[in-house]
């Protein structure tokens, strides 16, 4: 562990009170993202009337390049992007890298759910997590001189949620054809790795002070271009349009699928931002727990099984969410986040960012006499655009023959737009978005 | 505060970038990934 070093950001302008609603604020960014993330997953059952998981995350990942563009744009306008790129332009670097992560690891639970189902994948690759607190801690001081009481909280939610993911795991292998299911728990695991990994570049881009609605602006090239050639290169062009073509009854509910992970993601980019990635991540993984509601209740995925598969189903996923609670609870002391200002400092200096900036954005504030973000023409073209897209493929689109509760779904939609306007409401008022 | 510049030469951005250990870890996870791809679909 290092040793404590004098730091300019020691006796930083930061007021407790400040420092304690940012935390509160990234608790309940990550809790709003596993809301939204866990909803986003619905649409990729459709993988089961026989569409190429290829060409399902590729539609996906359409739908959410439109969304990482028209978000921004419609939030800050795209003026507040172009300004922060000018300030730290090799983070256009690492969002690039960060979205390939993020494209390979969707396909590759879009293949763990076809081989094992949503509500047994969904821990699996929620494993990110622990992958999250080792990197937190080894690059960006997370958790240094965090006290016993945050690191057991930390270290003993990961064992716990670690303990669910078994029993979790073990269930799997009694469900589908055995052949398929350890392939799905390598997917899920796979994709978990991946995603743990992708919150590196998430936190490189925060402690270097841009905005997340920038980052997701690029981030989305990385994301889109890796998915392309993903499709491409495994179906070949002919085929890849035939399937597009053949899937369009269905392209508006795959890319609204992605529309709802940009707002997840969104959300998540904060948590990472105001509680680091170790506690971040875990918090917005809380989406497994609504991937079970959404995979149970609107698309009866255990319907006819054993007693026994839901004791181990329910069993696990309340362990992991205990595992979840324990790390929300052991939010960052003074002295650690002193040490998070150090790991900002090293990236400042390595990058050239200008110190002020980077500290008044870890604040979640604007630097004096910036000007305030404002949207011009282009912004709303942006956000016209992707509407229209939208509409049209919602005009081509069919309810998918699939059987569907749709009491539940509504009840579940009901309160992901709670949560949208309590957690939007807070980051405006809090942050303005900075 | 603290000393920096916000106008380093576009050579020791790269330099800085590919010096930077965080790269050589996600150029790896994101070969591994690819990997299990292919073994998986």
């Amino acid at each position: 562990m290092q040793t404590s070093t004098a730091s300019p950001y020691q006796g930083s302008t930061t007021a407790p009170s400040r420092a304690r609603a940012l935390q509160r604020l990234g608790i309940l960014s990550g809790f709003a993202a596993g809301a939204w993330l866990g909803a986003a997953e619905a649409p990729t059952k459709l993988v089961s009337i026989g569409i190429s998981p290829m060409v399902i995350s590729l539609i996906m990942v359409i739908g959410v390049f439109l969304a990482r563009w028209s978000l921004p744009a419609l939030i800050l306008g795209t003026s507040s992007v172009r300004a922060d790129v000018r300030r730290a332009p090799h983070l256009i670097i690492w969002a690039l890298l960060a979205g390939c992560l993020w494209a390979v690891a969707n396909t590759l639970t879009i293949f763990a759910i076809r081989d094992i189902g949503l509500s047994i994948a969904f821990p699996l690759w929620n494993s990110n997590s622990l992958l999250g607190i080792l990197w937190g801690f080894l690059f960006f001081n997370e958790l240094h001189q965090a006290g016993w009481r945050r690191w057991t909280g930390v270290l003993g939610g990961a064992l716990v949620m670690c303990a669910g993911a078994t029993i979790l795991a073990v269930a799997s292998s009694t469900q589908g054809p055995a052949a398929h299911s350890l392939r799905g728990v390598w997917a899920a695991l796979g994709a978990g790795i991946l995603w743990g990994t992708m919150y590196i570049p998430y936190r490189k881009a925060y402690l270097t002070g841009m905005n997340p609605l920038s980052f997701v602006t690029f981030f989305t090239f990385g994301e889109l271009g890796m998915m392309a050639a993903l499709a491409v290169s495994y179906l070949g062009v002919g085929p890849l349009w035939r399937e597009l073509l053949s899937a369009r009854s269905v392209i508006f509910w795959l890319m609204l699928g992605g529309f709802v992970w940009v707002i997840g993601d969104i959300f998540q980019q904060y948590a990472a931002k105001y509680v680091g990635i170790s506690r971040g991540i875990p918090l917005s993984n809380s989406n497994q727990l609504w991937g079970l509601l959404w995979g149970v209740f609107v698309f009866g995925e255990l319907h006819g099984r054993s007693p026994s598969m839901y004791l181990e189903v329910i069993g696990g996923s309340l362990l992991m969410m205990l595992g979840v609670g324990a790390i929300a609870f052991s939010s960052a002391t003074g002295q650690e986040q002193t040490r998070w200002k150090e790991a900002a400092i090293r990236e400042s200096d390595r990058y050239g960012v200008a110190a002020d900036f980077v500290e008044a954005r870890m604040d979640g504030r604007q630097l004096p006499g910036e000007s305030n973000p404002s949207r011009s023409a282009l912004d709303w073209f942006l956000v016209a655009a992707a509407t229209c897209v939208f509409v049209i493929f919602a005009r081509m689109a069919r309810v998918p023959q699939i059987p569907l509760h749709w009491a539940p779904a509504l009840l579940l939609t009901a309160a992901l737009v709670l949560l949208f306007l309590v957690c939007g409401l807070a980051l405006w008022r809090t942050t303005r978005f900075n | 505060m603290i000393r920096s510049s916000t106008n380093q030469p576009i050579t020791n951005r790269f330099q800085s970038i590919l010096t930077d250990v965080h790269l050589w870890v996600l150029l790896l996870v994101l070969a591994g990934g690819l990997l299990l791809l292919r073994f998986v679909r």
